[in-house]
Formats: C-alpha cells, sequence, structure tokens
C-alpha cells in the first residue's frame, strides 16, 4: 500500500509538473488594418503626443510590429473655448505639439485628426484631472513562497520580499483613475581576490511591478491610501531605488486603461472574461459606427524617488525568516556576474 | 428476503487488450478463483438466451444448487439439464420466462391438493394489485408475479398492475423486476385479493450480471423522445473521474449533451446554455451541480438512485428551463437492515449509512469531502502551491409511511465549496437543498404529491490582499410548492394535473470589506425578487398499441416585484448610464413587471413493430431565470438575475423526430433523432460588459434571438460481458443580437455561442469477463469550440493591445480524449456481510492537452504579446478508491 501511495503522490506531482499552458506561436497574417488614434495630453511635453496609424497582424513574440502609417492631414486638439492647438508631425506616425502646450486641471479638450483622405476622427470631450503628488514611498516586509531551481529540480523556499507603497492624497474631486509606471536601480555586490575589484553594480529594473499599473479612486476619494507599486527581494544586501512616474486620468480613461490591463492578464481561466474589443472615445465624423481603436487620453503626471535600504528593512521586521543570496565570487568586476548591470554609481546612490 | 435476479445474455467475447499490468493481474487472480463457477452459469444462460429468446429468472441462493452441466450443444434444454434430478423444476411462462424453482413447492403443494380434493371443492379467486418502485408514485410496467407451487406468473401492465385466477389455498408469491430486490410474501387466497407490493432496489452490487431497472424496450415503446433514464447501477460501470462516479459526468457522454471544457460548470443540451437545464434534486432545484470547477458533481453516488433527463419533450410538470431537465432522486433507505457504505481515496472520501429507524420509517443518510490541497501544496509551482480547494457535502432523506394511502419523503442536502488559486483570491459558494414530498391517495383513482422546496446558493468572491480585502456576496433563496395529482380512473387514466408556485430571492451583489483596516467601501447592488406560478396538465393518449402520445399544457406566469429601484431610459437612444431620465420606486410587493405564456408539450409514438417506431414532440418553454457570463465558460461565482423591466424572459420551441429501432430481441438499441430549436428571445452581454457590482445591469446586456439544430445517432449494446453505446451528435447553435439602438454584436450577424461543437463522438463500453472484475473505457471527440481571436495590434501608451475579431469566429483545436477503468470485486464469503471492491481509473490516458482556451500575454521584451494553449488537464489523472458496504 505504501508503494502505492508513493506511486500515487509521484503522479499527482507529475501533473503539477507538466505545465498545462504551452506557447503556441500563432501567426495571424492577416489584419484588419483599423485605424488606431494614441493620443496623450498632460502636463510633460515628453509625454504629450499623438500616433495615427492602422493595427499591424497578430503574430506571436515579434518585437517592432510594423504598423501601417497613415496620411494626415491635421492634428489638433481644441479647447472647449475654442481655442486650437496644433500638433505637427514628429517622426513616423507621430505628432507632437508646435509650440508650448501647458493644460490646466479642469480644461475642457478633445482631438480633431483628419486624413488626407478627408476623414475627420474626433475625440468626445475630456477633461484635465488634477495633478497627485505621491507623498512617501514605504516598503513593507513579507514572507512569500517561492520555486527555487537548481540545475534539474525545483523546490520550494521561503524567501522575504519588500512590498513597496505609494502614499498618496486623493484631491476627492471625482473619480479618478492612477495610472503608476515604476522602474528602480538594484545595487548588486561581488566579491573577489583583488584589490581594486569593481565589486559593486548597478541594474536597472524597469518595471517592478508585474504587468500595467492601474487603479481607481473608488475606494479611497478623498483619502490618504497607499498604492502597491511592486515587491523587490529582501535576499541582497544592496540597495533599491525606486523611481515612480503617477499620472492622473479621467474616469473614462481609466476604464479604457482597466480594459487593456484586464486583456493582458487574461490567463484563459474559467474566472477571465471572454477576449472583446476594447472600444475608445474616438468617432468618426458622419459615420459613429466605424472602427475606430485607441483613445484620447488626458493625464497630469508626477513624479517621485527614494532609496530604500534593505538591510534597515530587514531589521525593522526580524521577526521574518530573512535568508541572504550567497555573494558571487567574480575576478575583478561585478558586470563579469550581472553582465546586464554598470559599475558606474548612479547619482542617487553617491553620498 | 432473497434476491432473484434477472440474469440477461452475455454477449460475444472480444479480444481487447489494456495497457496497463496491474489489470492484467488482478485479472488472473479473479479468473483462477470462479473458473466453473456462476460465471459458468451465466455463460449458459445467456447463450439459452441467444438461442431462445427466453429469460430464467432464478434465486442466487439456488444457482450454486443446479446441476453443473459441461459442455453442451443444445442449449433449447439448458432448464431441463440444470434440473434433472435436482430438488429443482422449472416452468416456462409465456414462452418468455423460465422460472427454476424447488420441487418441493410444487410437490407440498400437490400432496395438499390431494388431501383437499378429497374433502373439498376448489375455487378460485382474483388476486390482483400493483407493483411499485420504492417511489410510491411509479408503478413498474412488465414486473413479474408468480406462483412457482402453481407453475403460475403474469407481467404487470403498463400501469404496474396485475390481476390473476388463483386457485385456493396458500402459496409463496413472488414478486420481482429488474434491477429490484424480489419481495417473497406468503399469500392466503380465500377471497379476492388486492395487493399493493412495494419492491426496492438491488442492493447488490455482486450480481452475477448487470441488472437494468429500465423495461428492455422502453427506447421503443414509450412515448418521450429524448428521454434517458440511468440508473446509479448503470453508471457505476462507467470510468469513474478522480475515483468517484459522477451523475452530470455520465450525462455528458449523451448525444445531445456537452461541455465546453474540464473546468467548466455544468453542461450543454441541444444547444442551450448552462442556466437552460433544470436541475433537481428530489424536486429542490439545483443552481451549481459543480464541486471543483465540474471534477466532481454535487451527486454523491452512495445517495443517488437514478437520473432522468429530458432533452426533447419535457413533461409539463417541469418548467422554467428551455432545454432540458435532469431530475435526480436519491435512495430511500433500506427498509429491512441497516447497512454502511463508503470510499476512501486519496483526493476524496465518503461514507453512508442506511436502513429502517422503525417498520415505518427509513433513513439514508451520507458524507463526502474532498482534500485536494495536500497534493496542491507539495507541487513545486509557486501558482499551485499556493491554491487551495476542498469541498463537504452530506445527504439526508427519510422516508416515513404514515398509512397505507400517506407517506412522507423528507430530503436535505448541504455543501461547502472553497477554491484559491494563488494567494489574492478566493472563491466559496455553498448549497443547500431541502425538500418535504407528501404522497397520498384520495380514494381508488386519484393520488396526488405535494412537493415543498427550498435551494439556497450562496456564493462569494474574496479578495485577500490587504489592505483592499473584501468580500462579494451574491444569493440565490428559493422556495417552491408544488402540488400534482394523477388520475388513474377508466377514463381520461393517466391523466397528471397540477400546480407550481416559485418564489424567487436574489442576492445580486454586496460589497464589504473584509477586515478592519480594508479600505474597501461597502456597496449593495439592489436585490430582486420574483414569483414564478404555474398550472398544468398533461395526458397520455392512445389510438391503438401502434399510436401513442402524450398532451401536455402548461401556463406560466413570472412576476417581478419589488421593493427596486427601476431606471427610466430616454428611448430612442442606447440604454446608457447618460441615458437615464428617472428613477421609478416600487415599494415590497409591488409589481414591476410580469410574463407569461402558454407552453404546449406535444409528443406522439407510431410502432411499427415491437422493435421499431417513431416518435415526434413538439414543446414550448419559458425560462424566466437567466445566468449572466461574458467568461470563457460559465463559473460557480457567475451572477443569476430575474426577468425585469428590461430583461425578457427567454423563449423557445422544439421540434424533435427520431427513428428507434431494436435489434437482437432488444439487445441492442439504435436510435436517431432529429432537432430543431428556436429561440425567440435570449440574453446576450456586450462586449466590455461588467456584470458585477454593476446597478445598471440593462446597460450591458441586450436581448437577442437564436437558433439550433442538429441530429443524434445512437448505438447501444445493453446486455452481455461486453457492452456500451456509440453516440454521435452533429449540432450548431447560433444567435444573433441585431439592434438598432447601441452597439451590435458581430455586425448584426448570427455567430455561434460559446458552445457550438459541431462534431460530438462518443464510445463508451464495458467489459466484464469475469464476475469480479469489469474494465471500462470512453472515447469522447468533439469539434473545439468558438473563439474570438486577435485582428491586429496597436499601441497605447506604450503598451500593445490586442484588436479583437468579431465574437467567435474561430475555433481551438478538438477535443479528444481516452478514459479507462477497472473495478476489482474482492473476494467474500457467500454471506458475507462486508462487501468491498477497488476501483482504478485513468482520466485521459495518452496525456493530451486539450485545449481549453487560447490566451495573449504580453512579454517581458514589450513585443507582441506571445499566444498560449491553457489545457486544464494536461496530463493523464490516475485514481484509486476503495468501497465498501457492511450490511
Amino acid at each position: 500500500m505504501k508503494r502505492l501511495v508513493r506511486l500515487m503522490f509521484f503522479l499527482s506531482s507529475t501533473l503539477g509538473l507538466f505545465s498545462c499552458i504551452d506557447e503556441i506561436n500563432l501567426i495571424l497574417e492577416e489584419s484588419n488594418q483599423a485605424i488606431v488614434i494614441d493620443a496623450w495630453i498632460g502636463n510633460t511635453q515628453e509625454g504629450t503626443y499623438v500616433k495615427v496609424y492602422r493595427t499591424s497582424p497578430y503574430v506571436s513574440g515579434t518585437i517592432n510590429p510594423p504598423y501601417v502609417p497613415v496620411s494626415v492631414t491635421s492634428v489638433f486638439v481644441e479647447k472647449m473655448n475654442g481655442e486650437v492647438i496644433n500638433f505637427i508631425l514628429s517622426e513616423t506616425n507621430d505628432f507632437r505639439p508646435s509650440g508650448i502646450f501647458d493644460p490646466q486641471a479642469g480644461d475642457i479638450f478633445r482631438l480633431v485628426v483628419e486624413t488626407a483622405e478627408g476623414e475627420v476622427y474626433e475625440s468626445s470631450w475630456e477633461t484635465m484631472p488634477p495633478r497627485v503628488e505621491i507623498e512617501d514611498i514605504l516598503p513593507e516586509a513579507f514572507e512569500k513562497q517561492v520555486v527555487i531551481t537548481t540545475g534539474q529540480s525545483l523546490f520550494s523556499q521561503i524567501r522575504t520580499f519588500a512590498a513597496v507603497k505609494a502614499q498618496i492624497t486623493d484631491p476627492g474631486v471625482g473619480e479618478l483613475g492612477y495610472l503608476l509606471e515604476t522602474s528602480g536601480i538594484t545595487e548588486l555586490f561581488t566579491t573577489a581576490n583583488v584589490d581594486n575589484c569593481a565589486c559593486a553594480c548597478y541594474e536597472n529594473e524597469p518595471n517592478i511591478f508585474a504587468g500595467m499599473n492601474v487603479t481607481t479612486n473608488t475606494s479611497f476619494q478623498g483619502r490618504s491610501f497607499g498604492v502597491s507599486l511592486g515587491d523587490i527581494p529582501l535576499s541582497f544586501l544592496g540597495r533599491f531605488l525606486v523611481r515612480t512616474n503617477l499620472k492622473v486620468l479621467t474616469k473614462s480613461n481609466y476604464e479604457y486603461l482597466n480594459q487593456v490591463n484586464q486583456q493582458q492578464r487574461n490567463s484563459g481561466s474559467i474566472f477571465d472574461p471572454a477576449p472583446f474589443r476594447i472600444k475608445g472615445n474616438i468617432k468618426k465624423r458622419g459615420s459613429e459606427n466605424e472602427l475606430v481603436l485607441g483613445g484620447f487620453f488626458l493625464f497630469q503626471e508626477s513624479t517621485f524617488e527614494k532609496l530604500l535600504f534593505r538591510s534597515q528593512i530587514r531589521n525593522e521586521s526580524l521577526n521574518l525568516n530573512h535568508t541572504l543570496e550567497e555573494i558571487p565570487f567574480v575576478n575583478s568586476s561585478c558586470i563579469e556576474f550581472y553582465p546586464n548591470a554598470s559599475p558606474i554609481v548612479p547619482p542617487s546612490f553617491q553620498p | 428476503m432473497k434476491h432473484i435476479y434477472w440474469l440477461l445474455p452475455y454477449g460475444y467475447s472480444m479480444k481487447f487488450s489494456f495497457l496497463f499490468f496491474l489489470v492484467f493481474l488482478l485479472a488472473k487472480s479473479a479468473f483462477s478463483q470462479v473458473q466453473n463457477g456462476p460465471d459458468h452459469l451465466s455463460k449458459q444462460i445467456e447463450q439459452f438466451y441467444l438461442a431462445t429468446g427466453q429469460r430464467i429468472l432464478i434465486l442466487d441462493s439456488d444457482a450454486s444448487k443446479l446441476n453443473s452441466i459441461g459442455e453442451i450443444k443444445n442449449f433449447d434444454q439448458l432448464p431441463h439439464f440444470l434440473t434433472v434430478e435436482s430438488p429443482y423444476s422449472y416452468f416456462l411462462f409465456k414462452d418468455k420466462y423460465v422460472v427454476i424453482f424447488p420441487s418441493f413447492l410444487k410437490e407440498s403443494y400437490q400432496a395438499k391438493q390431494m388431501t383437499n380434493q378429497e374433502t373439498s371443492t376448489a375455487r378460485s379467486h382474483a388476486v390482483s394489485g400493483t407493483i411499485r418502485d420504492n417511489e410510491i408514485k411509479t408503478l413498474i410496467p412488465g414486473a413479474l408475479f408468480s406462483i412457482p407451487q402453481l407453475e403460475l406468473a403474469t407481467i404487470t401492465d403498463e400501469k404496474g398492475a396485475f390481476s390473476i385466477q388463483v386457485p385456493e389455498g396458500t402459496y409463496i408469491g413472488y414478486f420481482s423486476s429488474m434491477g429490484k430486490q424480489t419481495e417473497q410474501k406468503i399469500i392466503k387466497v380465500y377471497r379476492d385479493q388486492s395487493l399493493e407490493v412495494t419492491l426496492f432496489e438491488s442492493v447488490s452490487e455482486l450480481d452475477l450480471v448487470t441488472v437494468t431497472e429500465r423495461a428492455i424496450d422502453s427506447n421503443v415503446m414509450s412515448t418521450l423522445p429524448g428521454a434517458t433514464r440511468m440508473p446509479m447501477e448503470e453508471l457505476k460501470l462507467l470510468p469513474p473521474l478522480l475515483g468517484e462516479v459522477d451523475v452530470i459526468k455520465s450525462m455528458l457522454l449523451l448525444p445531445g449533451v456537452s461541455t465546453v471544457g474540464e473546468g467548466a460548470s455544468g453542461f450543454n443540451v441541444r444547444g442551450g446554455g448552462v442556466d437552460q437545464n433544470l436541475i433537481l434534486m428530489d424536486g429542490a432545484p439545483v443552481f451549481n451541480p459543480s464541486h471543483m470547477f465540474g471534477f466532481f458533481s454535487i451527486f454523491n453516488q452512495d445517495a443517488v438512485n437514478d437520473a432522468m433527463l429530458y432533452k426533447g419533450d419535457i413533461p409539463a410538470q417541469y418548467g422554467g428551463r428551455l432545454s432540458s431537465v435532469l431530475d435526480i432522486k436519491t435512495q430511500s433507505g433500506n427498509p429491512e437492515k441497516w447497512s454502511l457504505n463508503g470510499g476512501v481515496g486519496f483526493l476524496s472520501s465518503r461514507l453512508g449509512a442506511n436502513g429502517p429507524l422503525n417498520d415505518k420509517t427509513q433513513l439514508m443518510a451520507t458524507v463526502r469531502a474532498a482534500y485536494p490541497t495536500w497534493v496542491l501544496q507539495r507541487i513545486p509551482n509557486t501558482g499551485i502551491n499556493e491554491s487551495a480547494t476542498n469541498f463537504l457535502d452530506g445527504n439526508l432523506r427519510v422516508d416515513h409511511k404514515i398509512n397505507d394511502k400517506n407517506s412522507l419523503i423528507i430530503s436535505g442536502y448541504t455543501s461547502s465549496d472553497y477554491f484559491r488559486f494563488g494567494a489574492d483570491t478566493a472563491y466559496t459558494w455553498q448549497t443547500n437543498l431541502a425538500s418535504m414530498k407528501w404522497k397520498t391517495y384520495w380514494g381508488e383513482n386519484l393520488g396526488s404529491e405535494v412537493n415543498l422546496t427550498y435551494s439556497g446558493y450562496r456564493y462569494s468572491v474574496l479578495g485577500e490582499a490587504s489592505p483592499l480585502d473584501f468580500e462579494l456576496k451574491s444569493s440565490i433563496d428559493f422556495l417552491g410548492l408544488q402540488q400534482q395529482f394523477e388520475w388513474s380512473g377508466e377514463k381520461l387514466e393517466g391523466l397528471q394535473f397540477g400546480y407550481q408556485v416559485n418564489s424567487y430571492f436574489m442576492g445580486m451583489g454586496d460589497l464589504n470589506a473584509n477586515s478592519e483596516e480594508s479600505l474597501v467601501s461597502p456597496t449593495q447592488i439592489q436585490d430582486e425578487q420574483g414569483i414564478e406560478s404555474a398550472v398544468y396538465f398533461q395526458l397520455p393518449w392512445k389510438v391503438n398499441d401502434k399510436l401513442q402520445g402524450q398532451l401536455g399544457l402548461r401556463y406560466s406566469h413570472f412576476f417581478a416585484l419589488g421593493e427596486k429601484e427601476v431606471y427610466r431610459y430616454e428611448s430612442g437612444v442606447p440604454r446608457e448610464t447618460e441615458s437615464i431620465l428617472d428613477t421609478i420606486s416600487y415599494s415590497a410587493g409591488e409589481l414591476i413587471e410580469s410574463y407569461g405564456g402558454f407552453e404546449p408539450r406535444f409528443t406522439l409514438r407510431y410502432a411499427f413493430s415491437d422493435d421499431f417506431s417513431v416518435k415526434a414532440s413538439v414543446n414550448r418553454s419559458i425560462q424566466y431565470l437567466h445566468l449572466l457570463t461574458n467568461n470563457f465558460a460559465s463559473a460557480p461565482v457567475d451572477l443569476w438575475k430575474l426577468s425585469d423591466s428590461y430583461i425578457q424572459p427567454q423563449k423557445a420551441w422544439q421540434y424533435a423526430i427520431g427513428l428507434y429501432k431494436n435489434l437482437n430481441q432488444n439487445q441492442i438499441e439504435t436510435s436517431i433523432e432529429l432537432y430543431f430549436k428556436d429561440m425567440s428571445s435570449i440574453v446576450e452581454y456586450q462586449d466590455g460588459a461588467q456584470l458585477f457590482l454593476n446597478p445598471t445591469l440593462e446597460t450591458d446586456l441586450v436581448m437577442g434571438t437564436g437558433y439550433a439544430y442538429g441530429s443524434e445517432f445512437l448505438i447501444r449494446k445493453n446486455a452481455g460481458k461486453l457492452n456500451g453505446w456509440i453516440s454521435y451528435t452533429f449540432s450548431r447553435t447560433l444567435r444573433k443580437v441585431d439592434t438598432n439602438l447601441g452597439e451590435e454584436i458581430n455586425q448584426g450577424q448570427y455567430f455561434p455561442a460559446n458552445w457550438d461543437q459541431p462534431h460530438d463522438l462518443t464510445l463508451v463500453t464495458s467489459w466484464q469477463p469475469v464476475r469480479r472484475v469489469s474494465f471500462n473505457a470512453t472515447f469522447n471527440y468533439r469539434t473545439g469550440r468558438p473563439i474570438t481571436l486577435p485582428s491586429g495590434i496597436y499601441d497605447i501608451g506604450g503598451d500593445i493591445v490586442i484588436d479583437y475579431q468579431e465574437r467567435n469566429q474561430a475555433r481551438i483545436p478538438d477535443y479528444h480524449r481516452l478514459d479507462l477503468g477497472m473495478t476489482y470485486y474482492f473476494y467474500q464469503k457467500k454471506n458475507s456481510n462486508y462487501k468491498s471492491y477497488l476501483t482504478l481509473s485513468f482520466y485521459n490516458v495518452y496525456a493530451r492537452r486539450n485545449a481549453f482556451s487560447w490566451f495573449f500575454q504580453p512579454t517581458p521584451e514589450f513585443g507582441i504579446p506571445k499566444s498560449y494553449r491553457l489545457a486544464v488537464i494536461g496530463t493523464v489523472i490516475p485514481s484509486v478508491t476503495y468501497n465498501f458496504s457492511i450490511r
């Protein structure tokens, strides 16, 4: 019987080891070539642009999809009071404001795009949201079971992480959305037998939040709130720089991006909605039912960064079972072990 | 009480090789122990049946005492060979049945007769009566009443009644029917006798042969097309999934019944959605028949007596769903003695007990628990080892005979499910069912059945990520009253009529913080209430033996009631929150909207011969309750909604016709059924619909139309060592939402429903080469279900977005799967009170990764999202369960 139990356990475990998710490399060479208008208007020049093009075919995993250009005669943003801000072609498919454009919270805008074929696309009127500042970034240690790979074998182990949250206070002026983009730089240490070793290096972490980080203020209108920015592992010795951009969005813009977020998180399970076309706030004049993809987004952006000391976080959570990664041994430079890192000390890490 | 078994013929032997050696070892062991035993006799009886078409009836305790016959050529003489110069005799009844009985019964009778002849003149009296199964209202046609002393027998008619002239005297009468324990009664015939006999289910699982309670030609001669009855004894011959014999899984093997894939709750019948099936347990409606997303059903094999599926003509007593009725009856307790049964498996175990509380009352109770979490936690995968799932359920049934004309059945069921995938979100759901059925006779010809039912379904989503931890709760509370009368007088014989009143209270969603620290603001969506009522009648009609049918009519009416606030929208524009004009407040109990309609049901059967018939049916159904889902497949936490001012009832007409032909003395059934279903009103969701916590749900729902059609082919072998069936279904189900207001789905053109799977082939076989071992196998192939694929990709703020095609314009790869199973009955002494058997099964034997869905997720390189296939079960799943019963 014992052997039978072992056999059953082995077979049951095999069920988990045999992943039920496989990549299938789907290639759909035909595209509907629908027009796309991706327009972002906000309080930063680099973040303000209008892109006009047609969709690219779906080819699984392809980098830099070949969007089809659209010949455009004019792109402008119209203010409710009649003021017009023209956009000019900056690079392929990409239009930028022709002059200084400093939209203020409460201003009401709409986008108008006219193509060479004489088709006019216009958005609904949207109101510029208020700017919200991040007040602080706070880490909180916690334990999590992770799967460690050693050679051919897998095993589970408890490791400690810091949940990083941005503290913000919602202005309480109605329903808004928050889009957060958090990158970081992690400090990495190695060891060597030579005196002149460049044993510390710094590696960029482009996004510490898995996927799009968009949230609504429904639960905390007019209140102070901690928005999750992601987790950082505490099993390293070095410091971690958290850099966060916070975009405040209108309710309709949030709903659009939330649908994009749901689409990206779809895992095909029974709890996931069946896929569908995401519809934005831009329509073709005179032919309102014709397909127009994309949207007209208004935002107010703020930035905050903070250097987190992992040792301090560990000291404040001594009740947890902290374990440290072994420090890698190198000949003379950290980048021997961390090839994507740089030995140059970023300003935020300098004393 | 002894058992008499109907010995059905074995089929031709067939070479059939199985892969796993364990099976061979067990089989070899079993072979060695039963050589020249009852199996040998069964083979001979089988050959006798094949040669003569006559069935042999024999007590199992007598079987071993008959003459042992070696090889014989002339099987016509088998009864003679078995009884010659033995203490047994036999007699032939109507050239169909051979009853073998102890000779002394006849000899003692004859001796008495000799004595009595000298003193008195023999007179005869009428002995009449009915034979029923333990459900009082279910009469058994074709049951046998015999008196071996007299070599006298008769069978019951279609109403389960018999009548026969018997000479004065005292006799032992046998009452037998397939699948039932034989009742023996001492009958003193000194005046006309009227007998009421109730037969209980056969509790023997180790019979020489498989027993079935279906009339052998029921598929041809019954007047209901598309109706299938599956007793638990038959279901136990199918391969168990995860060690459990499952009613729902077994139903999926029937033609016209399908599912969108593993892990999906419910099933689809003839192009209908999962909400279009009325599932009843002892009369109480079940809103979610699944545990663990369909891997288990809520029906415990130890509690279920049988399952009846109506997918064609639905009798008028049932209503409220468009596609089918699955009527599950639980077992009553054994009236004679207590027994304990159960099973122990690696993932689930069950225990049941049943027996008499006194001479009028029986009890049946079962409990079952599944505990796969211990396996999940040992799997080195972060997503899986943080997951947890379990369920617990229990059945209780009490049968009480008040007097000869009144009886009461009280039945209850409760279950609780928990599922957490990963660390953040958990799902729970609970089902509570209760029913109280009072059966009574009002005089000679009128009987009635009052059924008071309750069904409660509560389901929650638990968000466990602080500080936004929450609980989102929804619920259904159903209370129903149904009274049905049945008339058995000469005129309008078989008339059934009655009324039904159902009350619904729907909790449409309450969001609450799950801890004091949670920042979630409580949100409550308005509850819904409604009453559904109906009156109906159903009348069997008969022109002659060949042409028969049933005529039914049901009128149902639904009242959507307050308390509720209803938004009024601007007319002529799409319903959106922006087009709300004002709000109308309805007080508690105030009528908001009502709908009603007639639901005629008509069936016709013409029998060309005893084994060949054609049947046709037409019926209309109205459904006032809708399951809202915009997922890949329906989930246990999907929202149910009543019809209201904006959501009209779903309506459908179904037309079906079928040809039924039995071969080889009813051993082989064949049938072809064609159907067309016209759904003039159905509920669909708009793209991007938000179904939970949506106070303006009507803005995300649209009414559409649809139709489904198909043809179902079945070849079934019912008897023999090797039996089973092959079924093939071709079907389509298409829907259309064509509205002048708002956005159309698929540009107003027809699109396939999520469960549109045109080709569906099923093979089911069961092979019992020897008494103690049986093997079974099922194979299923079906077209991949429809999905929506990308039509292009684009970029929004640096994130690549997929633009999807119109709804359901592509398909995932076809599905096919083979399951194998084996049951080994452990050796036990003849009169042992302990019986046990082991089931070993392999689900998805060749480990095919059948796609449940395709999905697309972004890559770390920020390229086009990659495409993936999700196979809910991607490997072979073995299971072993040890089952036992103690009497």
